[in-house]
């Protein structure tokens, strides 16, 4: 893999943030609003790419195949083991996208 | 709010037009704003018409999806459900006319502008709203009892909607043309349907009554807003809508919408003629409200990847898609299969 020049990306989005931040207080009404989206992007991509795949991730098959066994009530008997195991995999998308979200926040 | 007036130069003309249609050709639109959509359905433009040194201030709602199998009524059905409503002395915000081909401004249509706080971390933080908040549960009771008692024979054109039909097939149809591939999403619709409950009443609901759809002032709750989701349906269907850990906004200690006590909700809903709770019931339309929140998140994500309906808010619903998936699990891990 090549080796790019500094700023690595975490630099960038930090730099692109505090730009944002910079100008948050000349923005008003929508602008504003979208502005705080944009910053909440930045942390989800910041957080994907620190958090890369750990193997754990289930393909487009793998889940294709489940939610087909669901529908299909092949799960019904393992109805407890089945939710924990969705349920980890939630919380890995959770951890990106909002990890306040796991404390009730 | 801003004034970004080079945007919304395409619609001054029409609007200047609409309203000399309606109030004379001495009346002239001012202050147009938009405030920020932040999803739904309908797009939201405020304006003044001044006319005589006496001045008005009045809101458009315009449709922004057109998609099949919509989760949203027809702009016209709106329009008819506000002035049924508001003639039955529910508070919302007086309907004046709706727009015609003519006016160039797509479907919709105009009603009078309602003052008060909509914002809903604003209405569970400010001090100055400590009053409003106390009173907010019993009033959000009554008017949901109000809503439920009214004749359904004046609403009997929402029977046909795929949501009073069968309310979790229009989720699992919607799901399924999105691209339904959610496991989370998956375990809810079994569930839902091994554990179907038959329901005594079919009442108006509101379909989407929760903070942001309210407009709250010092005495707390002033109007509603956003009849959209109107439909028929189970009235506990309303009440674990308005529990739903996605409408607390931070404040998760008090279920009912970030500001109030389940008890206070039920006992001050019954005590204005609601009808009796099922806490059954209850439990399974939380279930469902879940998996109708997510469908409503994949579907702004879908228009976002498929179409020109494009905006940050609307591509970061798909990331906030497995946020109500963790608390639809949460709750459905708590219930017998």
């Amino acid at each position: 893999m090549t080796q790019h020049d500094q700023p690595d990306c975490f630099e960038l989005i930090r730099t692109v943030n505090d730009f944002l931040e910079s100008i948050e207080g000349k923005l008003h009404g929508s602008d504003k609003y979208g502005l705080q989206c944009a910053k909440h992007v930045l942390n989800i991509i910041a957080r994907e790419i620190e958090g890369a795949p750990d193997g754990s991730l289930q393909t487009a098959d793998d889940i294709k195949k489940l939610c087909l066994g669901i529908r299909e009530g092949k799960y019904d008997d393992n109805w407890p083991e089945t939710l924990r195991h969705i349920l980890d995999h939630v919380v890995e998308k959770v951890k990106i996208s909002d990890p306040n979200h796991l404390r009730g926040i | 709010m801003v004034d970004d007036s080079a945007d919304l130069g395409e619609i001054s003309g029409s609007l200047q037009r609409l309203a000399e249609k309606h109030f004379g050709s001495s009346c002239i639109v001012k202050n147009l704003k938009r405030p920020p959509m932040l999803g739904g359905a309908n797009e939201t433009f405020i304006f003044d018409v001044e006319q005589r040194s006496k001045s008005q201030r009045l809101v458009l709602r315009r449709q922004t999806y057109f998609e099949n199998n919509s989760p949203f009524l027809a702009m016209s059905h709106q329009y008819t459900i506000l002035q049924k409503v508001f003639r039955n002395k529910v508070a919302t915000p007086e309907p004046l006319f709706e727009l015609e081909s003519t006016d160039c401004l797509g479907k919709g249509f105009v009603m009078r502008f309602v003052e008060g706080e909509t914002i809903p971390r604003k209405i569970l933080a400010n001090e100055s709203l400590d009053v409003a908040r106390r009173k907010l549960t019993e009033q959000c009771g009554r008017t949901l009892a109000q809503i439920h008692r009214l004749s359904t024979e004046e609403f009997n054109f929402l029977g046909c909607s795929a949501d009073s039909k069968d309310a979790l097939q229009a989720q699992i149809e919607r799901y399924e043309k999105y691209g339904g591939r959610q496991p989370a999403l998956e375990l809810a619709i079994r569930w839902l349907q091994k554990n179907r409950r038959e329901y005594p009443v079919k009442r108006l609901l509101h379909g989407d009554f929760r903070l942001g759809n309210i407009v709250v002032g010092h005495e707390g709750f002033k109007y509603l807003l956003d009849w959209d989701c109107c439909h028929l349906g189970d009235p506990m269907e309303e009440l674990a809508w308005l529990c739903l850990k996605s409408w607390r906004f931070g404040k998760v200690e008090k279920k009912v919408g970030g500001f109030g006590d389940r008890e206070i909700l039920y006992r001050s809903y019954l005590d204005n003629g609601g009808y009796e709770i099922s806490q059954e019931r209850i439990r399974w339309w939380k279930i469902f409200g879940y998996l109708r929140w997510a469908v409503l998140n994949m579907m702004q994500i879908h228009g976002h990847m498929n179409s020109s309906r494009k905006s940050l808010p609307f591509a970061i619903c798909g990331r906030n898609i497995c946020l109500i998936e963790y608390d639809l699990l949460m709750a459905l891990k708590g219930e017998k299969f």
